[in-house]
């Protein structure tokens, strides 16, 4: 039978079992953790890793969001880019830019493919012309046959078009409102909300904490090397574009040009 | 023990930290909240009556309306309206019928309350209980939404950022004080709040209309290139931009249980059968305090000229809302003697069946259903609400009060709101921008009669 031990002081310094050194530094960190830094017993905002940003090439956030599946895949969504009164659209399709209509111009893009636009007859620019890009990244999911009626809005300003003529280079990234945090103010009359970017940050990444970006829209100097028929390389393969139902109507057929397959992995470089 | 069984005993030095590290180690663990975030928020759902301490216990949300708290008398309360004296229409009700002694400074009732319930005996007491508390099913706000179309090849959950939903109780859930203050309506709350004759303050949630209305916002970035210019740039910026503050007055942890037991547990049979939805009763739309013009094109269901629930309508009202939990039930076949509901009592050696007169346990319940003239709306377009709320219960309930906290994105169009009953009605400005509107019914709604209420918004 064991003898019960007498208690005795225990001293730190002249402990040297290394057991009790370890349970010593062990609660020393569950009490660190339980009261100096409450903060790091709570549960923490899931830290968000950004793979893309703004300033990418064209094309690289549309692909990614391509590879992710779903119903994106094929989809058209239907996109309306609306400018200055005055304004002259036309988007490149068939290889050439077709007739540029008013402003607004409501047709359906693909989501990935970056297309080419044609900015004409701005206003105190005349013979000026810009050539933006739109690259859909994401789609919506309007009721059905409402489709048209609730396209995606790309509003370019006159400030846009002539900072892009001055040879800045403009990104707008294009988001879906959260309707739970939106501005209480009304759109109708004043435009869509939109707001400058501060230096040295994404616009993609704010875009994404205030709703869900939906397009990058890009404006800069860059002209087509050559003319009146601008180079594939420029148009970015020209991907298919779909008209709406009141335009199909309206708009006359582009004009014949060079047969550009649509598909770009198997376009050969044609030298004009 | 020791020489037998060769071990070797632990020092009770070392058995002393050994159990101050597993102490320690307990505390980390317990103090520590690992779930996500959205498990949090997740609304809880209740059944129908229950009232467990998850939802009783609800912080005490000062956002939305003023905190002030509101005097027995009669001062301003949370929305800057007279408090309503809960227990003045109830007392004076109980005392008529129920034989209650009249307090002395209460006035009598108006002759209508009395022919009512005129052959109705004096019945026991109604059952006491604390909050009340019906949730309509919520739709998670990170996650999807429930709507009758499915885009092709989309998979659920759909993305509920291009819907404005209006309607149904968010959490942390809208609680009414025994004196009337209202705490807890989040944007885009939808709720009807009214007392007992117990004396009791329920809260029942409208259910959610969603309206399909997307608006976009843009962040731009110039980029500049300079040739032969060198700019010079801050080592260093001020952020001005505060943190966004909020108040929030979480309530007890402890709550207190005030279930009593019922006087006759026993009296509810297996062949009782009682619908909760009321015969309802044709409101006073066309009355003298109606409206100008006659039922509005959305408003054309059985539910909202008469009250009466159709289940052939229960297709059209889901279409456009998510049904309240007290559409789900359905009306049940029944037998009156004298306006009351019978009981079967069969007999074993009988072939014919006796029906008995046994008066069931009186209980409050008050639907609300909320409807929208449309279904998707641009930015400047005006949708038409319209709230048609029911004394579907047995008793007489009073300080029927609707508040509707409109979505930042709805303005409210002053001058459209309208009541087919005597009312008191104000707006005030919420949270983020949104528009709170309140209805008071200055009368006691008696069973089976209800109301349309009108408003028209529009969208920014």
């Amino acid at each position: 039978m064991g003898v019960p031990s007498k208690k005795r002081k225990v001293s730190l310094t002249r402990a040297k079992d290394p057991v009790v050194w370890l349970a010593f530094f062990a609660g020393l960190a569950g009490w660190t953790l339980t009261v100096g830094a409450p903060s790091a017993c709570f549960a923490q905002q899931p830290s968000v890793h950004y793979f893309h940003q703004g300033n990418l090439q064209p094309g690289t956030v549309g692909a990614t969001r391509l590879q992710g599946g779903g119903p994106v895949v094929g989809y058209f969504q239907p996109v309306q880019i609306r400018a200055p009164s005055g304004v002259s659209i036309s988007v490149a399709e068939g290889g050439t830019f077709g007739e540029p209509a008013p402003a607004p111009l409501t047709v359906g893009l693909l989501i990935g493919p970056v297309y080419r636009f044609r900015i004409t007859d701005i206003p105190f620019f005349p013979g000026k012309e810009v050539y933006p890009t739109v690259e859909i990244i994401d789609r919506i999911y309007p009721p059905l046959g409402l489709e048209w009626q609730y396209p995606v809005v790309i509003e370019l300003t006159l400030e846009d078009l002539r900072l892009a003529l001055q040879g800045f280079f403009v990104t707008r990234v294009v988001y879906l409102e959260d309707p739970q945090r939106a501005l209480p103010i009304a759109t109708e009359n004043t435009g869509q909300n939109w707001f400058e970017a501060p230096p040295g940050t994404d616009p993609l990444t704010i875009a994404d904490q205030l709703g869900r970006p939906v397009a990058i829209v890009r404006l800069g100097g860059r002209v087509p090397a050559t003319f009146p028929v601008p180079d594939e390389q420029f148009l970015y393969g020209c991907p298919p574009v779909m008209r709406s139902p009141a335009q199909a109507a309206e708009t006359k057929a582009p004009p014949e040009g060079p047969q550009v397959p649509t598909k770009q992995a198997s376009m050969p470089r044609r030298v004009f | 023990m020791d020489a037998i069984h060769g071990k070797k005993s632990i020092p009770p030095a070392t058995r002393w930290w050994i159990r101050l590290t597993i102490a320690g180690c307990v505390l980390v663990l317990s103090s520590c909240r690992l779930l996500p975030e959205s498990q949090h928020r997740r609304p809880p759902t209740l059944p129908a009556g229950a009232c467990s301490d998850h939802s009783c216990i609800q912080p005490l949300s000062t956002e939305g309306i003023s905190p002030k708290v509101a005097t027995k008398d009669g001062a301003a309360g949370g929305l800057g309206l007279p408090v309503p004296r809960t227990g003045t229409w109830a007392s004076e009700y109980r005392a008529i019928h129920l034989g209650d002694p009249l307090p002395a400074d209460q006035q009598v009732l108006p002759a209508a309350h009395q022919e009512m319930t005129s052959t109705s005996p004096a019945s026991a007491a109604p059952s006491q209980g604390e909050w009340r508390i019906e949730s309509a099913p919520l739709i998670p706000r990170e996650g999807g939404l429930v709507y009758p179309y499915q885009p092709p090849g989309a998979r659920k959950p759909w993305p509920s950022d291009e819907y404005l939903v209006d309607g149904g109780d968010n959490v942390p859930q809208v609680r009414m004080a025994p004196d009337g203050v209202i705490s807890g309506v989040n944007v885009g709350d939808t709720v009807a709040c009214y007392s007992t004759l117990a004396g009791r303050q329920v809260v029942e949630p409208a259910n959610s209309v969603f309206i399909y209305s997307p608006r976009f916002g843009a962040v731009r970035q110039v980029v500049g290139f300079r040739s032969e210019e060198q700019l010079e740039f801050l080592a260093s910026t001020v952020n001005t931009t505060g943190l966004a503050q909020s108040h929030e007055h979480l309530g007890p942890l402890s709550s207190k249980q005030h279930y009593q037991l019922q006087e006759r547990a026993t009296e509810r049979r297996l062949n009782q059968l009682q619908t909760q939805e009321g015969d309802g009763a044709l409101s006073a739309a066309f009355g003298p305090r109606g409206f100008h013009d006659g039922f509005l094109p959305h408003e054309n269901l059985t539910v909202v000229k008469t009250g009466t629930f159709d289940t052939g309508e229960f297709a059209l009202l889901t279409a456009a809302a998510q049904a309240a939990q007290a559409w789900s039930h359905a009306a049940v076949l029944q037998v009156f003697i004298d306006r009351k509901a019978a009981v079967a009592l069969p007999g074993v050696t009988r072939v014919d069946v006796i029906y008995g007169l046994d008066e069931p346990p009186t209980f409050p319940k008050l639907r609300i259903i909320k409807l929208a003239s449309r279904g998707h709306a641009a930015p400047g377009e005006t949708v038409a609400f319209t709230i048609r709320f029911d004394n579907v219960g047995t008793e007489i309930i009073g300080n029927v009060t609707i508040v509707d906290n409109l979505s930042p994105r709805l303005e409210y169009l002053d001058g459209s709101a309208e009541c087919s009953l005597p009312h008191q009605f104000n707006t005030q400005s919420g949270e983020a921008g949104s528009t709170i509107l309140r209805w008071e019914l200055t009368q006691p709604l008696p069973p089976n009669q209800g109301g349309i209420i009108r408003f028209q918004c529009k969208v920014r």
